[in-house]
């Protein structure tokens, strides 16, 4: 038996509007530490893993581990559904998670759990030599920039500068961003643009997100909440172009 | 077992056409795999996820299967149609955009044998509200961890094209030679079962002596023993010496299992129709002892006491809903001519025997479940038998079988022992494999259609004639329709598609023709019926052309 109670819960949305978009079955491992997930999108693409500390929430009770699984966009529709100044608390049955939300009324919605077989993705470990923080808002705005000339997306990165660009039939896009951190070795790595735009769904996370990038290698982005208690990462695999 | 592994041996297959080497490299395969598997490895060695006779169907068009392929490469759909219509065929254009796919995968395990096959099997089941884009994610699963070979037969798969010709003559050939059987105990094995994963499976867990023990099993429907064409009632009997000829009736052919209290119906092609004849289940139930049986006869339409005509009786046994309402607008008789098992097999008994077995048993209701009508005849009472044919043909039936009273019942084979003789001139049953629009006014309709033979060897399919006419204007909207919907590849006016739909064509003449695959052709080819109760392996052989093309 558990229950979470979030006086705020815009946080599991956002994180629901980036998952939703990537994959359609998620397990949600439940115990006394809080609840996490981990997750490959179908076509083998993107990892995503979300950490919820028990902090997080206003009231968190849990006597023993639980694993749920869930549709995606089923949770995403009654997400949806919050109201400002609603509180959320989080339980299950058997059969259901069930999320009611507080507010003027008491709303309650149950979604069937689904009986799959869940076999927890493990993400590669990969040793990167760059990390760099880049404002959220600027990759939002970047991916809207390159979407005018191209479907693929270019990461950068050197000594001064984290640049995104893309090279299309019809034009060309760049945009350069000074980042002031200590770059061990300038990497280049090219993304499906689709799939970087799933991932920045996540736009209330964080304000700042974490790059790690290497020369045709995954991509890894972090989005971390202030102290520590909640992390949404991504791993997206890159595309190999031939150089034109 | 990993995909990889299956992907090189039909890479191997398609590199040889000598059946030998073929039977070889399968039966070396075979050797080395885990009897577990066996079943599957099978089924997907002849390009199939499901048997024969079962009714589900994975269900994906070329349309789903490219969308799915140009999300896994990037590539538009438009190019991968290029790409198709360039190679001529949809698992080497896979082929060649796999490995020129930019987007990097994660693959946390290579794809095996099971993952494919029971992915596969699920695209069956999937039905209803956001079905295609759940299709989709399934294909998506595969095809995203599937190497460039593995994309071209997972492909070819998909749309039941795998064209490596291994058919199952070979297979089970190479049953025969991995394991150390003689070669006819384990036809025999298949003949009886229809299941060339289990007789695989038994041979390599079993032996010789597992094969020995299958048998026939009601409720697991058996291939039927085909007739040959007499060339006249006359030679017929003189060669038999003694005969029992039977009416032949036109309508679907049947066999019927009791086991306990369930009663099945199964078509030639072994489709399960019971649900479409709840009457002749009841009539069935009625009229035989309620023992475990397998009894054939065919089942036609009666309208006034007069057969109906054989598109009426398709209406009835693809019949899915208002049912009821069909059962008195379209009446059907049973005709039964034969029983396979009553309380054990008979199948080995003399036909004479079984019939003697069968009338022994049954309560004929008349109207509704009947015996064929039947009379002996020898060489001194020829007339007998003509007289038959000439009242049959009067009362609207097809024409009459001969057969041998001391043959024994042959699944699955085509052979002396059993003749028919018709009225109509010979047809050939074709599968259409591509066809062309018209023009002007019928530009809208695809009026001529490529028409192909199968090669019993390999199991591929070749060319024969075109045909353009015979068919009523609704029947060609229909066919333009169906047609439409299978369309693989389309250049111009000329289409190509899926062989699925088989045409009963008439012809005046067969003649040698280079122009065609399969080295003939058809003069003044007339398209009679579309035969949906026919399957791809009832398609005429190039084999039998040949020998139609002698005689």
């Amino acid at each position: 038996m558990f229950k979470a109670e979030l006086n705020d819960p815009n946080i599991l949305r956002t994180s629901f509007d980036a998952i939703s978009s990537i994959v359609d079955e998620v397990q949600i491992q439940i115990d006394s530490e809080g609840m996490r997930l981990d997750a490959l999108d179908r076509s083998h693409i993107t990892f995503v893993h979300l950490e919820l500390k028990r902090e997080i929430f206003d009231e968190y009770e849990c006597d023993e581990p639980e694993k749920i699984n869930v549709d995606t966009e089923e949770l995403m529709k009654v997400l949806r559904r919050a109201r400002a100044g609603d509180r959320l608390i989080i339980t299950s049955d058997d059969a259901n998670l069930i999320l009611t939300f507080e507010g003027e009324a008491t709303r309650q919605f149950k979604i069937r759990l689904i009986d799959i077989e869940y076999e927890t993705p493990q993400p590669p470990e990969i040793r990167y030599e760059n990390e760099f923080e880049v404002p959220f808002s600027l990759l939002k705005d970047a991916i809207a920039d390159i979407d005018i000339f191209s479907d693929k997306i270019t990461f950068q990165v050197d000594e001064e500068k984290f640049i995104i660009s893309s090279k299309g039939e019809f034009g060309d896009a760049m945009i350069e961003y000074y980042h002031g951190e200590k770059i061990k070795e300038p990497a280049r790595s090219v993304y499906s643009l689709d799939k970087i735009r799933e991932m920045l769904k996540a736009d209330r996370f964080s304000e700042t997100a974490t790059i790690n990038l290497g020369n045709d290698m995954p991509l890894k982005l972090t989005l971390k909440m202030p102290e520590d208690e909640g992390e949404l990462s991504f791993l997206l695999a890159p595309r190999l172009e031939a150089e034109e | 077992m990993e995909y990889k592994n299956l992907a090189k041996l039909y890479n191997r297959l398609e590199s040889t056409t000598k059946r030998l080497e073929k039977t070889n490299i399968i039966a070396d395969f075979l050797k080395e795999t885990d009897p577990e598997l066996l079943p599957l490895v099978t089924l997907l060695l002849l390009g199939r996820v499901f048997p024969t006779w079962s009714e589900e169907e994975l269900g994906i068009g070329p349309k789903l299967l490219m969308k799915a392929i140009s999300i896994v490469t990037g590539v538009s759909v438009d190019e991968i149609e290029e790409q198709v219509r360039e190679q001529g065929d949809i698992g080497k254009a896979s082929e060649t955009l796999f490995k020129r796919k930019a987007q990097v995968t994660f693959t946390p395990h290579p794809l095996t044998v099971k993952k494919v096959y029971e992915d596969l099997r699920k695209l069956a089941s999937i039905t209803g509200q956001g079905a295609q884009s759940k299709k989709i994610d399934i294909l998506l699963g595969i095809l995203s961890l599937a190497s460039p070979i593995e994309a071209k037969y997972i492909t070819r798969t998909i749309l039941e094209e795998l064209r490596v010709g291994a058919g199952e003559g070979i297979i089970s050939d190479a049953i025969s030679l991995a394991f150390n059987i003689n070669k006819e105990v384990v036809e025999r094995a298949y003949m009886l079962t229809n299941d060339l994963g289990m007789v695989a499976k038994v041979a390599k867990s079993e032996g010789e002596a597992g094969l020995r023990r299958l048998s026939l099993e009601p409720g697991r429907p058996v291939k039927p023993m085909l007739a040959q064409l007499a060339e006249s009632i006359e030679s017929a009997i003189e060669e038999l010496g003694e005969a029992l000829c039977e009416t032949k009736y036109d309508g679907v052919r049947v066999q019927i299992h009791r086991k306990g209290d369930e009663i099945l119906v199964f078509t030639r092609r072994l489709e399960n129709i019971s649900n479409a004849v709840p009457e002749i289940i009841k009539r069935v139930e009625k009229a035989l002892p309620q023992e475990d049986f397998i009894v054939e006869g065919e089942i036609i339409v009666n309208i006034e006491g007069k057969p109906g005509s054989f598109q009426y009786i398709l209406q009835r046994v693809k019949r899915k809903y208002d049912i009821e309402k069909m059962i008195t607008k379209i009446p059907l008789t049973l005709y039964l001519f034969d029983i396979l098992y009553y309380r054990g097999p008979l199948i080995d008994e003399p036909f004479k025997e079984r019939r003697k077995i069968l009338e022994s048993i049954i309560k004929p209701i008349e109207g509704k479940i009947e015996l064929s009508r039947q009379v002996k005849v020898n060489t001194k009472n020829i007339n007998d038998g003509i007289m038959l044919f000439n009242e049959s043909i009067k009362e609207g039936h097809e024409g009459i079988m001969i057969k041998d009273p001391n043959a024994p019942y042959i699944p699955g084979i085509r052979g002396k022992k059993m003749l028919k003789y018709k009225a109509e001139p010979e047809t050939l049953d074709l599968v259409v494999i591509g066809g062309t629009y018209g023009k002007g006014k019928r530009a809208h309709l695809i009026g001529s259609y490529l028409l192909a033979a199968r090669d019993d060897e390999t199991g591929e399919l070749k060319t024969v004639a075109h045909a353009a006419t015979g068919l009523d204007d609704r029947t060609l909207k229909e066919l333009t329709e169906r047609l439409k919907e299978i369309t693989v590849e389309e250049k111009g006016r000329k289409i190509k598609v899926k062989p699925e739909i088989i045409l009963e064509v008439a012809y005046s003449e067969i003649v040698k023709s280079p122009e065609y695959e399969s080295g003939y052709s058809l003069r003044f080819p007339v398209v009679k019926r579309i035969r949906d109760d026919l399957s791809l392996e009832d398609v005429d052989t190039i084999k039998r052309i040949e020998s139609l093309f002698k005689a």
